[in-house]
């Protein structure tokens, strides 16, 4: 069994005290006889270290902007406050104030919690109503704007190529010359035939 | 062109309402729920997994059941509508293909992350071949991440308390 403290089973939730270990990483879960294998990794034992701020020297150390009576150890590296060893969170591999991490001032594009992807909109709009054709009549400019609009726009953090905005862009415009063509030609083919039939 | 942050670790694995698939970023691991039209991302940082489950689970047996029913349901009608032994055969080959893919794919199983404020699910694992390959590959890269964390040793056990003193029978004049 690994040493550490104690653990739920991750069907029924219950803590694993009571659990049957077949060997040193499976075992069975004696509440809802779960068979698992559990791979522990460092941070189970590991013990937090609680910051400890230093005593300022009056008229030498600079202080922290929180704490008058702390010495400032730290800069964050948003807003430039200088912070005592307390106030210094490490955030997202930056050294972050609490009133920076408060306003998410200082949250990377990469931290995004989701992301609208415009490339799905415009090829769905682009491409689906191919098969009911007299609908691109309205969908091809819609489906253009989205490419136009989603072109500058944050992409999918994982797959963020440009892909299906130039499939769909290309399938808009060509139905869209499609239209005018079909316009143009219905036009001038009734002038003409008006003319002969003059 | 956009530098990439980001590593696939699973396939895209088809859900009911969506896509889900698991990355290896920097100094995290992400996990995307896709629906085609929006993406949202959880993130779970390296040096914060205290350690991984896997359960075992009867998804494998239930797709059987599933392919089997069907097909024999097909077949059923298919011999009743022609007598062509042929036909029968074309259709039971077709539902078999799955069939054999999904036992080709091994025993279901379930996936966890251990953190210390959750235990998150991973849905993009759920046969136990790729979870062993999964756990391969990021094994070593959550123990790099975690290198400077040394294991505390448990405290030790302490004294077995020495039994009370026997309680005096007061004295009786």
């Amino acid at each position: 069994m690994p040493a550490g403290p104690a653990l739920s089973c991750p069907k029924c939730q219950r803590k694993l005290d009571a659990v049957s270990w077949h060997d040193e990483t499976s075992g069975i879960c004696l509440n809802c006889h779960t068979d698992f294998q559990f791979l522990p990794f460092p941070a189970l034992t590991a013990r937090s270290v609680a910051a400890v701020p230093g005593a300022a020297v009056p008229a030498e150390d600079a202080v922290c902007f929180f704490h008058a009576e702390n010495k400032a150890e730290v800069v964050c590296e948003s807003c430039g406050r200088f912070l005592c060893a307390v106030c210094a969170i490490d955030f997202a591999g930056q050294k972050l104030c609490p009133s920076c991490i408060a306003t998410k001032k200082a949250r990377p594009l990469q931290e995004d919690k989701s992301r609208v992807l415009y490339g799905g909109f415009a090829i769905a709009l682009a491409g689906g109503p191919m098969i009911l054709w007299p609908m691109t009549a309205v969908t091809a400019p819609v489906a253009l704007g989205y490419v136009i609009y989603g072109w500058r726009r944050p992409r999918s953090l994982v797959t963020p190529s440009r892909a299906r905005l130039v499939i769909a862009g290309v399938l808009a415009v060509l139905q869209i010359v499609g239209w005018l063509l079909f316009l143009g030609l219905l036009l001038f083919g009734t002038h003409k035939t008006g003319r002969v039939k003059l | 062109m956009a530098q990439r942050l980001y590593t696939r670790l699973t396939p895209t694995r088809h859900l009911l309402g969506g896509f889900a698939s698991l990355w290896l970023g920097p100094d995290h691991l992400l996990q995307v729920h896709s629906t085609g039209y929006t993406e949202s991302y959880s993130r779970i940082y390296l040096r914060e997994i205290k350690g991984i489950f896997v359960t075992s689970s009867d998804r494998k047996h239930y797709i059987t059941l599933v392919w089997a029913l069907i097909g024999l349901a097909v077949l059923f009608i298919v011999m009743l509508s022609s007598k062509s032994m042929l036909a029968s055969a074309i259709t039971a080959a077709v539902f078999a293909v799955p069939i054999v893919w999904n036992h080709l794919l091994g025993p279901g199983c379930r996936f966890y992350i251990v953190t210390g404020v959750q235990t998150a699910p991973v849905e993009a694992v759920v046969r136990w071949p790729r979870a062993q390959k999964f756990l391969a590959r990021i094994q070593p890269v959550i123990e790099a991440a975690q290198a400077d964390l040394a294991p505390v040793a448990p405290p030790p056990a302490e004294p077995a308390a020495a039994p009370p003193p026997p309680l005096s029978q007061p004295a009786v004049d």
